[in-house]
């Protein structure tokens, strides 16, 4: 009687198992690199309609955060300035510059008229999921800096997505607190977020 | 068949005057444990409930395995079936034994001394005269059962008559029925309700396990007894099955134990609880893991590789082993009902288990002394003897 | 095994022996298998099913089945695209028919297992015509039990969630959860029980591979067959493992169900929280299981005329089966009702009340006639082998025991605690839609397999003919009986033409009718101490193993290192992620106590104690091997049929001539095959 195989053919089972099992790892080792938000979120920096620098206005010209980011101590969100913030200093610094032509047509010196004018679309570059509550005040108050969320921020001309700010990313710190200031206890229970 | 039948003189101990030397010492430690009962009644109540438990579930047991041999139609048990038969017959000796047990129930059963509001609920079937009924009634109803089992079973020694296996058979489903239900209300009866507040549906099936354990290292032992002695139709081959059996059914009672405890555990309701609390803490949590390591580690390990099922010492060692395992068991489950301080054994524990079990083994072996220890007429002797595990 | 005429023990000993086992009944073996077959006819009536074309209610069968599956997967699509709310869920009844189907299915999968498993171990020969046939029947149980938790969960995507994989979430299966026990112990039995399955159809595929006259079946069948040659040296690795899995399938069979039970028992319900529920699960499970078996077979017997196969003693076998478990279901309903009562628990006494005489009621009753008062007729014979009846039993069980699944959720949950909460369960077109889509999948699945795999099995069925029809022609057996005495005939003749080209020392192949021969030649070459040598034959045969010599395989060391690494790494991993990585305290248990890490131990034991077996036994017999010389030997591919063979590595002439006068059928050397 004929064989039905060749002497090659359990070479061949055995590289195309072997690829199978190799291609099925490295195809899993894929899925853990490239679909982690360390992967898809960090590094993003969009191209934002007026070109803001932070490295120069937080950095080299040294203001404050909350100059702009007014409620970041007492509210669950920082809030993106409104135009009239850059024009206290913009309708005398630069106030030729075409590239802040922007932020001079959102703006109507008029304050009963400031609701006529649409806001500067800025790209929103943080995101935490809706599903989970985040308070900035709560944290900016435990001492936590701007910086261990948002990366070193006053270097950047373009905002950049610096940490994954995933619920591992969060929990990192909310298991190991390091606090100079005061005592925390952050929660670690599932509606400590997920209210 | 004759030069098999009876015992050849190999042991150092003359196998004829076994039976007399265990009656002897039965009849001892009995007299004792009657001494104790006029000096701490309360003390006696309960040692003398735990070893008539205890010595009623080896005949139960035995009940069991001599019906489910016929259940199964099994072949290879053919050569021991003797053994659980006769095993079986001590319940009518243990039934007239039962008379201290009844006589003392307001020493053991609180709820005779002690009503309160959840018995209150529970009365209809939790007062003296019914449970003395019933107590009569199941053992009256094993007495019939291991009564006819047993006298089938030798008349077709000495007629042949194919009737009597016929009826073996046809009566063993019905009587694994009766004996399955009378079981579990008579350990409703004489253990769970000592603590009367605590309930647990599983408590039938456990001990029923502890006893289809305890009867079966019982059994083995007899069955290696009876080859020591030149029985040599038991061959390895009914060692290994009897290993194997052990074996499985030490993991059944693990399985059920470990159910009980375990889903009384994760519910944490507060009615159900304190039987294990009771039993977890203090000098008690050491006698819980000993019984769980005993009753099951120790055996399962010991039990696991194929020789020590087919070596007679080793098997030997973990049957006579089960068998104080199974007494501990019970022990456990009735002790701590007296001893809620903690752990005290007392001398009357040894005298009434001894004095019970002696009995128990006296009686088994001077019937299978006096009587034929192998069905000789059984159709299926021959291919039992021939067994052969794959 | 093989001459139990006992050698007269007493002349008064009426003797009936089992011509063919030492277990079973005093009645002849003829009983399991009846009327006249040979190894060849075995293997022709079983493989036939799979090769000729299909019959007409074949194909009414796979368009009805066809299109109930496909009304599931709209069911299923539906659900999973607008939400769970569209099945009859509500807030006091959150598990009804979804959790009824799951438990359901899971039961009917677990005779399967126990017919292979428990029955192997207990010698039960009886079990051999019908262990492939369920075995197959629990994989797709267990497939159609899987689809309703898995779309209960509403987003299915997450399902993966059940897995301890790190993550970015960092979160981690709970591993006090019955519900993360239910997806390892039911992972682990569909994956024992596939391997199972397999391995017990590896000697069949090579059956159909050398039957195969088309390229692609020999390709198909070849490859799946693993180049399984028949090899005695393969055998002994084969039933060891075998019987190991076996041993493991039988606890982890109690273990399935039992922690399905717990899905239930481990909380405070009153109707759930019963300490009784493993046993009493596991019995209802081997109940529904047997009873779908018989509902089955009873059909197939009559398509397939397999009536000599499957005999009326099978069907009374599992009559008494239905029976037993049946009166230990009815026992569990007594022992809950009295225990409820006995409870002094008024809302323990008020769900049993309420389940017997409360709205529900009519489901209680139907679940206790067709599960207690159905199975009495089996106290009758009359009734334990008369198809008839119990085909329409089987199903009446079946009914009951998805009933008292039923009446076990629905009843329990629909009267709160808080009467405020009350409520009751009605379902939606959906929920009947998806459970009758179930049931098209399961006999969907059931009607490709038994015409694509054989149904039966091939090689164990070969065990089971008596030792007189053995030899695969008779008149190959009459001419090896002839050499072995006369010594000068055809084979003789056969090594003279061999030896002028026989110059030196080759593998030679030699060609046996009967094990009977074959167990000679081996026993001769081993008391000669010749090396290298090996047997082949259709079907584990013990004498072979014995004629050989061979040790005991060591495959039980491998399930035991398995076992214990599997073992470790279940209680190091949950040790880790609940004492360490993510304690967390649950239900008020402590984080890291050992009492609810024993479920899932259990469950990777078993798992990677399988694994290391199947593992084991591929290693020990160097398979897969597609290609062996031996193929290219003539007539080699009726090894798997009817044909036994010895090869002799570098034989000389002295070795052909012991094979010759052993009563060799054929001689030939091994040809280089290109």
């Amino acid at each position: 009687m004929p064989t039905i195989f060749t002497p090659r053919a359990d070479w061949w089972l055995r590289g195309i198992g072997g690829a199978l099992i190799a291609g099925l790892v490295l195809a899993l080792g894929a899925l853990y690199y490239y679909a982690s938000p360390k992967f898809t979120r960090v590094g993003y920096a969009p191209a934002q309609p007026v070109p803001f620098s932070h490295s120069i206005h937080a950095g080299r010209l040294g203001l404050d955060c909350r100059y702009c980011h007014v409620h970041v101590e007492d509210s669950p969100h920082a809030t993106v300035p409104p135009t009239q913030t850059c024009n206290n200093c913009h309708t005398l610094v630069r106030n030729t510059d075409p590239i802040l032509s922007q932020v001079r047509e959102g703006w109507d010196p008029d304050p009963r008229k400031a609701d006529a004018k649409a806001p500067i679309p800025w790209k929103r570059v943080h995101r935490v999921p809706d599903f989970a509550y985040f308070n900035h005040a709560a944290h900016v108050k435990a001492g936590v800096d701007c910086t261990s969320c948002h990366g070193p921020i006053a270097q950047m001309d373009v905002v950049r997505h610096a940490e994954p700010l995933t619920m591992g990313w969060c929990l990192d710190c909310h298991r190991h607190p390091v606090s100079t200031e005061q005592k925390v206890n952050p929660p670690q229970s599932c509606q400590g977020c997920h209210r | 068949m004759s030069t098999t039948t009876g015992f050849a003189a190999t042991a150092s101990v003359d196998p004829r005057k076994l039976p007399r030397l265990l009656a002897g010492v039965s009849l001892g430690a009995l007299v004792l444990t009657l001494v104790g009962w006029a000096i701490s009644p309360r003390q006696f109540a309960f040692s003398y409930l735990t070893a008539w438990v205890f010595a009623v579930s080896l005949a139960v047991g035995g009940l069991f395995w001599a019906m489910l041999h016929h259940v199964t139609g099994a072949v290879w048990s053919v050569v021991i079936r003797r053994i659980p038969e006769q095993l079986a017959f001590v319940i009518v000796p243990l039934s007239l034994l039962a008379l201290p047990l009844l006589l003392n129930l307001r020493h053991t059963h609180g709820w005779i001394e002690h009503p309160d509001a959840v018995w209150e609920k529970k009365k209809a079937y939790l007062n003296q005269p019914f449970f003395i009924g019933r107590t009569i009634f199941f053992l009256a109803a094993w007495v019939w059962m291991a009564w006819r089992l047993r006298r089938w079973s030798l008349r077709h020694d000495e007629t042949g008559d194919p009737s009597s296996l016929r009826r073996m058979r046809w009566h063993s489903p019905t009587g694994l029925l009766i004996l399955g239900v009378t079981t579990t209300f008579a350990a409703f009866d004489w253990l769970m309700s000592l603590d009367w507040h605590w309930y647990s549906t599983i408590f039938g099936v456990v001990y029923w396990a502890g006893a289809i354990v305890g009867s079966l290292a019982v059994i083995t032992l007899f069955a290696l007894a009876l080859r020591a002695t030149g029985l040599t139709a038991i061959t390895v081959e009914h060692l290994h099955d009897l290993g194997k059996l052990l074996f499985g059914f030490t993991i059944f009672w693990a399985y059920v134990s470990f159910s009980q405890y375990f889903l009384i555990w994760y519910a944490n309701l507060s009615e159900e609880t304190p039987w294990y609390i009771q039993r977890m803490t203090g000098s008690w949590r050491a006698l819980t893991l000993f019984l769980a390591v005993g009753h099951f580690v120790l055996p399962f390990l010991w039990l696991l590789p194929r020789e020590a099922k087919r070596t007679p010492w080793r098997l030997g060692v973990a049957a006579g082993w089960l068998v104080f395992m199974h007494f501990v068991d019970l022990y456990w489950q009735v002790m701590p009902v007296l001893h809620n301080e903690g752990f005290s054994l007392s001398w009357l524990d040894l005298t009434a288990s001894v004095g019970l079990t002696a009995a128990v083994f006296a009686w088994v072996a001077h019937s299978l002394q006096s009587n034929r220890p192998l069905p000789v007429r059984d159709p299926n002797l021959a291919a039992s003897m021939k067994h052969h595990n794959e | 095994m093989m001459n139990l005429q006992a050698d007269a023990l007493t002349s008064s000993i009426e003797m009936r022996t089992d011509a063919h086992g030492s277990e079973g009944h005093p009645a002849a073996s003829g009983d399991y298998l009846s009327g006249q077959h040979t190894l060849a006819d075995v293997t022709e009536t079983i493989s036939r099913m799979t090769e000729t074309p299909a019959p007409r209610w074949w194909w009414y069968g796979f368009i009805l089945s066809g299109l109930v599956t496909l009304g599931g997967i709209f069911a299923a699509v539906y659900l999973i695209v607008t939400g769970v709310g569209v099945w009859g869920l509500n807030q006091p009844v959150g598990w009804a028919f979804d959790i009824t189907n799951l438990v359901f299915w899971i039961g009917i999968g677990h005779a399967g297992t126990l017919i292979s498993a428990i029955l192997f171990l207990f010698r039960q020969k009886w079990r051999t015509s019908i262990n492939r046939f369920a075995e197959a029947m629990t994989l797709f149980a267990v497939i159609c039990a899987g689809i309703f938790p898995t779309i209960h969960v509403g987003r299915i995507w997450m399902l993966w969630f059940f897995a301890p994989l790190p993550n970015d979430q960092a979160i981690w299966p709970q591993f006090y959860s019955p519900l993360v026990w239910d997806a390892f112990a039911i992972g682990t039995y569909f994956t024992v029980s596939l391997l199972f399955w397999y391995l017990g159809l590896v000697p069949d595929l090579a059956t159909l591979r050398d039957r195969a006259k088309s390229r692609t079946r020999q390709v198909i069948f070849g490859i799946l067959a693993l180049g399984w040659r028949g090899s005695v040296r393969h055998w002994r690795h084969y039933e060891s493992a075998y019987l190991l899995l076996a041993g493991l399938a039988t606890p982890l069979v109690v273990s399935v169900h039992s922690v399905v039970s717990m899905d239930f028992a481990t909380s405070v319900l009153p109707g759930w929280h019963a300490t009784i529920f493993p046993p009493y699960f596991v019995a209802g499970a081997i109940f529904s299981g047997f009873a779908m078996v018989l509902t089955l077979m009873i059909p197939m017997r009559q398509l397939f005329k397999l009536q000599d196969y499957i005999t009326d003693r099978h069907l009374d076998h599992m009559a008494k089966v239905l029976l037993a478990t049946g009166l230990m279901v009815g026992y569990a309903y007594g022992v809950e009702f009295f225990s409820a009562w006995y409870s002094a628990n008024e809302t323990e006494r008020f769900v049993f009340l309420n389940r017997a005489f409360g709205p529900y009621g009519w489901s209680y009753w139907i679940m206790v006639s067709c599960n207690v008062l159905v199975p009495q007729l089996f106290w009758v014979r009359r009734f334990r082998t008369n198809a008839w009846v119990l085909f329409v039993a089987s199903i009446l069980v079946n009914v009951g025991m998805w009933f008292e699944r039923f009446v076990i959720i629905v009843t329990s949950l629909h009267r709160d605690f808080l009467p405020a909460s009350w409520g009751m369960f009605v379902p939606t077109w959906v929920d009947v839609l998806q459970m009758v889509g179930a049931f098209g999948l399961f006999f969907l699945l059931l009607l490709i397999f038994v015409r694509l795999l054989p149904a039966i099995s091939i090689a164990e069925m070969k065990l089971l003919l008596p030792h007189e029809s053995m030899p695969g022609q008779p008149s190959a057996a009459a001419s090896a009986a002839g050499t072995s005495t006369a010594g000068g005939s055809t084979a003789g003749a056969s090594i003279t033409s061999l030896s002028s080209r026989w110059p030196e020392k080759r593998t030679l192949v030699a060609r046996f009718s009967s094990v009977a021969s074959l167990s000679e030649a081996l026993r001769r070459l081993a008391d000669r101490g010749i090396a290298g040598v090996d047997a082949y034959a259709p079907y584990p045969a013990h004498e072979l193993i014995a004629a050989m010599k061979l040790r005991r395989s060591p495959l039980p060391w491998f399930t035991l290192a398995g076992g214990l690494f599997g073992l470790t790494l279940g209680l190091l991993g949950m040790w880790y992620i609940h004492g360490v990585e993510y304690p967390i305290i649950v239900g008020g248990k402590q984080p890291g106590t050992w009492q609810g890490f024993v479920p899932v131990a259990f469950e990777m034991t078993v798992l990677f104690a399988a694994f290391a077996t199947v593992g084991g036994l591929l290693w020990k017999c160097g398979l897969p091997k597609l290609y062996h010389p031996l193929f290219g030997v003539k007539n080699f591919e009726r090894v798997t049929d009817d044909a036994f063979f010895v090869s002799v590595e570098e034989a000389d002439e002295t070795t052909a001539r012991l094979l010759a006068d052993a009563g060799a059928v054929e001689l030939m050397p091994v040809e280089e095959v290109a």
